[in-house]
């Protein structure tokens, strides 16, 4: 494509030059600070994490649970081992609860969020609700 | 609705239908609204509010030039199309226009309900709203900015495309807004709040600004996120960062030391402390700061323990 040697050495270095300077950290600059983006990341997470909880101590969503066979308490203390991109992931799915809460869309919500948390949890080895074949 | 007694076997599943069928197509929010008004004024327009008329598919660079120039930025809807319009989608995507908005140095808030896009009109704040002006299956999407309200008559007034005071039913805009996925947008100077935001809602925002590298601004908006919420710790943290990213160690220090005081178990809050006094010249409150970082503990006890190291190392 380039014919010219020069060109082509030229062209090598330009990419190896950015491709370095794209690894850079960015941050490197603020030594040992940590950011407030870390922290408001942090607060996020627990907001969701109390939402989840929330969730599972409505009464509706209790006796839902109870007919699932699944203890809400026993739920309640695996949400707090959960890590938090899980916790952020299952406070999405709960998100999605239309604003109206009509039952049928809580039986999905429910049993959505029980499927989460116990592949979480499994996948911790705290649980073997759903153990690998044999 | 009766149900003849033959069909007794059907109807319920006919009925529910019927019922999902109704839900879909009330408008829930603006019913509540114009049901239970409480203290809301009856009628409320920002008249000051700019007006960009919309050129070819430019409702994002319009929108957002309205917006920002109702915030004192003086700004034309040309100079929003490089920021915020992307040429393969004849479009404007929203998370780019939240990025334009840091990168001018306005807090950028999400509003996602009916009831609190009000308010910020009543707090005299336009809202930049994003609609789907047809339907799910064929969308067409348009970003506005909603400048009034008008509760008697049951309307909402916006600055869209080449209207400069388009009318639209409350209702018809709970539809469009909804299958825009309630996304909007208030847009303002750094030292002024949303009326309805959240404390997580406005610290997000701040850092936004701070990570764009707007420190001055993330300052600002944290100074007054302060002023709502004094005890507001990630407020705290952030008027150090931004005032140690602004080259105010003093300053910085200042905001740490009440970050502790105030939340004395806030690791990443002695943490920082411990840098900055460091670089102050006082390795001995340093130390102190750092071993309770460490003693602490928590998700970046890597990070306090390096501050440990590397104040133990230069004390030697």
């Amino acid at each position: 494509m380039y014919r010219s040697p020069f060109l082509r050495r030229l062209i090598a270095g330009f990419v190896a030059a950015s491709l370095m300077a794209a690894m850079l950290p960015v941050g490197a600059a603020r030594a040992g600070l940590v950011g407030t983006d870390q922290i408001v990341r942090s607060m996020t997470v627990q907001q969701d994490r109390d939402r989840v909880l929330a969730f599972i101590a409505r009464a509706d969503v209790r006796s839902r649970l109870e007919l699932l066979g699944v203890d809400p308490d026993e739920a309640a203390a695996r949400v707090n081992s959960l890590s938090d991109e899980e916790i952020v992931r299952i406070a999405a799915e709960i998100d999605q609860m239309p604003a109206g809460q009509d039952a049928g869309a809580v039986v999905v919500i429910v049993v959505a969020v029980v499927l989460l948390v116990l592949i979480f949890t499994d996948a911790f080895g705290f649980t073997e609700a759903f153990p690998a074949s044999e | 609705m009766a149900t003849p007694a033959a069909h007794g076997r059907l109807a319920s599943p006919l009925t529910l239908t019927l019922i999902l069928l109704l839900c879909a197509c009330a408008a829930p929010q603006t019913t509540q609204l114009l049901e239970d008004r409480g203290a809301r004024p009856s009628r409320v327009e920002l008249s000051e509010v700019p007006f960009f008329p919309q050129e070819r598919y430019y409702c994002g660079p319009a929108a957002l030039a309205t917006v920002l120039a109702w915030s004192g930025l003086d700004v034309t809807q040309d100079d929003m199309v490089s920021q915020v319009y992307t040429p393969g989608r004849q479009g404007t995507l929203s998370s780019d226009v939240v990025a334009a908005a840091r990168r001018n140095g306005r807090l950028a808030v999400p509003v996602d309900n009916l009831a609190d896009l009000l308010a910020e009109l009543d707090a005299g704040h336009p809202v930049l709203v994003f609609q789907n002006l047809a339907l799910d299956w064929y969308p067409q999407w348009h970003f506005a900015v909603a400048v009034g309200y008008d509760l008697d008559s049951g309307d909402l007034i916006l600055r869209s495309g080449t209207e400069r005071r388009r009318v639209t039913r409350l209702s018809t805009f709970e539809f469009t807004w909804r299958r825009g996925d309630y996304w909007a947008l208030v847009v303002l100077p750094p030292d002024r709040l949303p009326a309805t935001a959240t404390e997580l809602a406005v610290l997000q925002a701040a850092s936004g600004l701070e990570q764009t590298g707007r420190a001055g601004d993330a300052l600002a908006a944290y100074q007054s996120a302060l002023g709502r919420w004094p005890d507001s710790l990630g407020a705290l943290m952030g008027s150090g960062n931004a005032r140690y990213a602004l080259g105010d160690r003093d300053g910085a220090r200042e905001a740490f030391a009440e970050a502790v005081a105030r939340h004395p178990d806030a690791a990443p809050a002695w943490n920082n402390l411990a840098v900055v006094l460091a670089e102050l010249g006082r390795p001995d409150d340093a130390l102190v700061a750092a071993r309770e970082a460490v003693r602490l503990g928590g998700t970046n006890v890597q990070t306090y323990r390096e501050t440990l190291a590397e104040i133990t190392g230069s004390r030697i």
